[in-house]
C-alpha cells in the first residue's frame, strides 16, 4: 500500500473514531431530554407509580445521567451494547437476527442499484434528448422527489391491492427458511430502489454525457473501433471514477432509509426495531442500532474515499509528490 | 400460504348426511323437504382443521410469554388461548365459572373454599388440582414476580392464607370479609399455571390451544390441545399470532389474504370492512372509554356547579359521531358500562348549554380565564375529542386551550394531572376494579383527586355484602354520587373494531375484549 493511501486512511479511522464517540453522546443526550420514560412505556401508561420506581431501580435508570453514560461507553467499547429494556436480553441478542433481514434488503438494493444506474445512465446519455432518455428521466425525476413511504403506498397499491401479485405486509416467518420467503423482500427493495435511483442516473447520464464528448472518445471513434467496444472500453471506465462519490452517498443513505421503508413494510429488521425502540425508550437498543448505522455511514464514505484514490491514478501521484 | 383449510377427513358424518340428502332427491318430494330442513344444519356444523392466522398490535422486544406480564396485545392473546382462569367474563360481562365449580364462604364472608373442575388436564397431560391453584396465588402474592395482578390480591390475602384442602378444594383464608373475591379471580391478569412453573419459555397451559413456537415480538404458534376439555373442540388446527403494529398495515395484510383475522381497526377503516363482502367487521360493546376529567384541587373544578355545568355544555352525539366514527354509545359519566352493576337506572345526561350557563353563573365562574386540557392523540379519539369540547365551549362563552403533547409521553409527562383538565382513557374494567384504580382516595390513577365519604362508604358497604342484588342497590348509591358530583366527563363507551374473512365462523364478538376476548376454541372454518 501506497504511503498517501496509508495516510488517508489512518486519518479517515480517527475521524470516524472520533464521529462515533460524538454521536452516542448526542444520542445518549437526545434520549435523556426525550419525554416520557422507559419504565413507564414498558409497563404500560396506567402502571402502578411503585412498579415503574422499581424497574427504574433494576435497570439503574436512577444514577445520574453522567454516570449512566459512563457504564454504557465502558461497555459499549468492549463490545457489550446492554441489556435492552425491559426484556433484560442482551441488545445483540434482539437485533441480530433483524440485522441479517436489514442487510437482505439494503445489499440486494445496492446490488440491483449500480449495474441498472449505469445502464439506464449511460442510455440516456447516449440517447440524448431522445424518447430513451425522457423515458428514463421523468420518472426517476419524479421518484427522487418523493419520500419513501409515498413510493412504499403507492407500490402496496399497485402492486399488492390492485395486481395483487405480492405481499403488502413483509411478515418474515423466523421458522422458515429466508429464500422461501423472497417475494417479502421485493416491495422494500423496489422502494429503497426508487428512492436512490434517480440520483445515481442523473449523475451517469451528466459523466457520460461529458464523456461522450471529450476529444478522445472522438479519436476513437475515427478509428473505426465498433460503439460496443468504445462504450465498454471508453466510455464505461470513465464514467465509474466521478460517480463513485454519488453511489456511496446513497449506499449510506440506505443505511438509515431503511427505518422508513421498514415500517412502511412491517419488516422486522434494525430499522423497525429502531423505531419501536423509541417507543419504547429502550435507551442500550436506540444508542446500539444508531451507532451501527453511523458506523455503515462512515464506513461506506472510508471505502469510497479509497476507491477514488486507488482508481485514479493523477490524484495518487499528485499528492504523492506534494 | 394457509395449510389445508379443508382437509379432506373434515367430518364424516358431514358426508354421511349429504348421502342421506341425494338418496332424499332421488326418493321424492317428502324426503326433498326434509333434505331442506337439514341444510341450515349443515351449513352451522363446524368444520374441523386450518390455522387461523391472526394480525394483531405486539410489544416488539418486551414481548413476553409470561401470561402474569401483559404488554401487548399479541401477549394476551396468547394467554388467552393457552391458559384458563378460575372464573370467566362472558360476552356481556357476566361472571361464570371456568375452572372453578363452586363457591362458598364462611357466615363472615373472609374464608372462602373453591370446588374445581373435575377431569380438567394440563398440556402435558397432568391433571389440574388445587396445588396448582395454590401454587398461581401464591406466585402472584411475591412481589418479587412483578405479576400484574399482585395489587389486585395483595390487599385480599396472605401467601400462607391459600392453601389446598384436597385434590379438589381451596381454601382462602382473607385478611377481612370481602364478597367480590370469585369477581376478582376473574380478572385479565388471574391465569392459573401449573405447580411448580419457574419459567415460561414453553408455558404450560389447560387452555384449548398448546404452544409451539415463537419469535419474541413477531410471531407464535399455538397447535389444538387434544386434550381440552370441550369434546370436539377447538375445531382449529392451530392458531398464529402475527405482529403487525400499523393498523393500516393490518388491513391491507388482511384484505391480501396474508392473515385470517385482525384485531383493533381505527373506526376509519371500519367502513372500507363493511362495504367488502369477502370480509366481516366485527363490532365489540364494550366498556372502554376515552374521556376527560376536572381536576378538584384546582379552582374552577373545586366548585361542584362547575363541575356540573362542564358535563351539560357537551355535545355526546357530536362527539361519538365524529371522534369515533359513531362506532360506540353514549356515555352518562359513569365507567364500566358492562358491569351488571352499572347504574342504567340513571337518566342519561342530555346536552343543556342553557342549564350549563346558569350553573357557571351561580358559582360566579370568570368566562375571561381560559381553562387549560392536557391532551394527545394516545387513545382512539382521544384529542379529536378535546378539540370538540373546545368547541362546544365556546358557544357558552368558556374558553378551553389546548395543550397538546405527542402520545408517548402524555401520562408520563410533567403536566398530567397538573393542569385544569385532561384527558385519559380506560379500557374494560369491573366496577370493582376500576372503583380500586381511578376513584380510590390517594390512588395515582384518581386522576381528578376526586373524593367522597358518601361514595366511599357505599363502596366499602358494597365489599362485604355478600346478597348480589342489595350489593347492587349500593353500588348504584355510589354511581349516584359520582353522577350528581363526580370529575370525569364520560362522554361515550368505544367500540372495539376488528375484522375477519367471511370465511371465519363464530368469533363471537365481547364485552371484554377483540376478537371475541381472543377465545378461538370455537372458531372454525367455512
Amino acid at each position: 500500500m501506497n504511503k498517501p493511501l496509508l495516510q488517508l486512511l489512518l486519518t479517515r479511522i480517527t475521524l470516524a473514531a472520533v464521529t462515533l464517540f460524538a454521536v452516542s453522546i448526542v444520542v445518549f443526550a437526545a434520549t435523556q431530554y426525550l419525554p416520557g420514560d422507559p419504565a413507564r412505556a414498558a409497563l404500560g401508561a396506567k402502571a402502578d407509580p411503585s412498579a415503574v420506581e422499581a424497574l427504574r431501580r433494576e435497570f439503574g435508570m436512577d444514577r445520574p445521567a453522567v454516570v449512566q453514560y459512563a457504564s454504557w461507553i465502558g461497555g459499549a467499547l468492549t463490545g457489550d451494547f446492554g441489556r435492552s429494556i425491559p426484556s433484560g436480553r442482551s441488545v445483540w441478542e434482539a437485533i441480530g437476527p433483524r440485522a441479517v433481514n436489514t442487510l437482505i434488503l439494503t445489499v440486494t438494493s445496492l446490488l440491483l442499484l449500480i449495474p441498472l444506474s449505469f445502464v439506464l445512465g449511460i442510455a440516456a446519455a447516449i440517447y440524448k434528448d431522445r424518447l430513451a432518455d425522457h423515458l428514463i428521466s421523468v420518472p426517476t425525476i419524479v421518484t427522487v422527489a418523493l419520500p419513501e413511504f409515498v413510493i412504499g403506498t403507492v407500490l402496496i397499491v399497485l402492486f399488492a391491492v390492485y395486481l395483487r401479485w405480492l405481499p403488502p405486509v413483509s411478515l418474515i416467518n423466523d421458522s422458515l427458511p429466508l429464500s422461501s420467503q423472497t417475494s417479502l423482500f421485493i416491495l422494500p427493495v423496489l422502494t429503497l430502489l426508487g428512492t436512490t435511483l434517480a440520483q445515481v442516473v442523473r449523475m451517469v447520464r451528466a459523466v457520460a454525457l461529458e464523456v461522450l464528448s471529450a476529444e478522445y472518445i472522438y479519436m476513437v471513434r475515427l478509428r473505426g473501433i465498433s460503439p460496443a467496444r468504445v462504450l465498454l472500453r471508453h466510455v464505461l471506465p470513465n464514467t465509474i471514477t466521478p460517480t463513485i462519490q454519488t453511489i456511496a452517498l446513497n449506499a449510506a443513505w440506505l443505511a438509515g432509509g431503511v427505518v422508513v421503508t421498514e415500517s412502511v413494510f412491517q419488516l422486522p429488521g434494525i430499522g423497525s426495531a429502531l423505531s419501536e425502540a423509541v417507543i419504547n425508550r429502550d435507551m442500550p437498543t436506540v444508542l446500539a442500532i444508531t451507532l451501527i448505522i453511523t458506523a455503515t455511514y462512515v464506513l461506506i464514505n472510508l471505502v469510497s474515499e479509497a476507491l477514488i484514490l486507488l482508481l485514479n491514478p493523477r490524484l495518487r501521484v499528485a499528492r504523492g509528490t506534494t | 400460504m394457509r395449510k389445508d383449510v379443508y382437509p379432506p377427513k373434515a367430518d364424516s358424518t358431514l358426508i354421511g348426511r349429504r348421502d342421506v340428502l341425494k338418496t332424499g332427491l332421488l326418493l321424492g318430494t317428502g324426503m326433498m323437504l326434509a333434505g331442506a330442513g337439514l341444510r341450515p344444519a349443515l351449513a352451522d356444523e363446524p368444520k374441523r382443521g386450518g390455522t387461523l392466522r391472526v394480525g394483531l398490535g405486539a410489544a416488539g422486544a418486551k414481548s413476553s410469554l409470561n401470561p402474569f406480564i401483559s404488554t401487548g396485545d399479541m401477549d394476551f392473546a396468547v394467554a388467552q388461548s393457552v391458559f384458563d382462569r378460575l372464573t370467566d367474563f362472558d360476552k356481556d360481562g357476566n361472571l361464570y365459572n371456568k375452572l372453578a365449580d363452586d363457591f362458598t364462604h364462611n357466615a363472615e364472608g373472609n374464608v372462602w373454599k373453591i370446588k374445581l373442575k373435575k377431569g380438567v388436564v394440563w398440556h402435558d397431560g397432568a391433571p389440574f388440582t388445587a396445588k396448582d391453584v395454590v401454587y398461581t396465588i401464591q406466585y402472584i402474592l411475591n412481589s418479587d414476580n412483578k405479576a400484574d395482578a399482585y395489587p389486585n390480591l395483595a390487599p385480599l390475602l396472605e401467601p400462607k392464607g391459600v392453601r389446598a384442602l384436597d385434590a379438589n378444594t381451596v381454601e382462602v383464608a382473607l385478611k377481612q370479609p370481602y364478597a367480590l373475591l370469585p369477581q376478582v379471580l376473574g380478572s385479565k391478569v388471574m391465569f392459573l399455571m401449573k405447580d411448580g412453573t419457574t419459567d415460561f419459555d414453553k408455558p404450560i397451559g389447560t387452555g384449548p390451544f398448546k404452544f409451539v413456537s415463537w419469535s419474541r415480538g413477531q410471531r407464535v404458534t399455538l397447535a389444538r390441545s387434544d386434550n381440552y376439555r370441550t369434546p370436539g373442540q377447538p375445531y382449529l388446527d392451530g392458531v398464529e399470532f402475527i405482529a403487525i403494529n400499523d393498523p393500516t398495515a393490518r388491513m391491507n395484510a388482511l384484505v391480501a389474504g396474508q392473515v385470517d383475522a385482525v384485531a383493533q381497526l381505527d373506526g376509519s377503516l371500519a367502513r372500507l370492512i363493511e362495504a367488502n363482502p369477502a370480509l366481516t367487521l366485527l363490532r365489540s360493546k364494550s366498556g372502554a372509554t376515552t374521556d376527560q376529567f376536572m381536576m378538584t384541587n384546582l379552582k374552577p373544578f373545586t366548585d361542584v356547579r362547575v363541575r356540573q355545568a362542564f358535563r351539560l355544555m357537551i355535545d355526546r352525539q357530536q362527539l361519538l359521531d365524529n371522534a369515533l366514527s359513531g362506532y360506540g354509545r353514549i356515555g352518562n359519566d359513569l365507567h364500566c358500562i358492562t358491569d351488571p352493576d352499572y347504574a342504567s337506572e340513571l337518566p342519561q345526561r342530555a346536552y343543556d348549554p342553557d342549564q350549563a350557563k346558569s350553573l357557571l353563573k351561580q358559582a360566579g365562574f370568570d368566562n375571561s380565564q381560559a381553562i387549560t386540557l392536557y391532551t394527545s392523540d394516545a387513545a382512539p379519539g382521544m384529542q379529536a375529542s378535546a378539540t370538540l369540547i373546545a368547541n362546544q365551549a365556546k358557544k357558552i362563552g368558556v374558553d378551553i386551550e389546548l395543550l397538546v403533547v405527542p402520545p408517548d409521553s402524555y401520562y408520563s409527562g410533567p403536566n398530567f394531572k397538573k393542569t385544569q383538565m385532561g384527558s385519559s382513557d380506560w379500557g374494560q374494567h369491573t366496577l370493582e376494579s376500576q372503583f380500586g384504580q381511578g376513584y380510590a382516595r390517594g390512588a395515582y390513577w384518581n386522576e381528578p383527586d376526586w373524593t367522597s365519604d358518601e361514595f366511599d362508604k357505599w363502596v366499602s358497604k358494597a365489599r362485604t355484602t355478600f346478597d348480589g342484588p342489595k350489593r347492587r342497590e349500593y353500588y348504584v348509591e355510589a354511581q349516584k354520587v359520582l353522577w350528581n358530583e363526580g370529575a370525569y366527563i364520560i362522554w361515550g363507551f368505544r367500540d372495539l373494531l376488528d375484522a375477519s374473512s367471511a370465511k371465519v365462523k363464530n368469533i363471537v364478538p365481547s364485552t371484554q375484549r377483540n376478537l371475541g376476548y381472543y377465545q378461538f376454541e370455537s372458531v372454525y372454518f367455512a
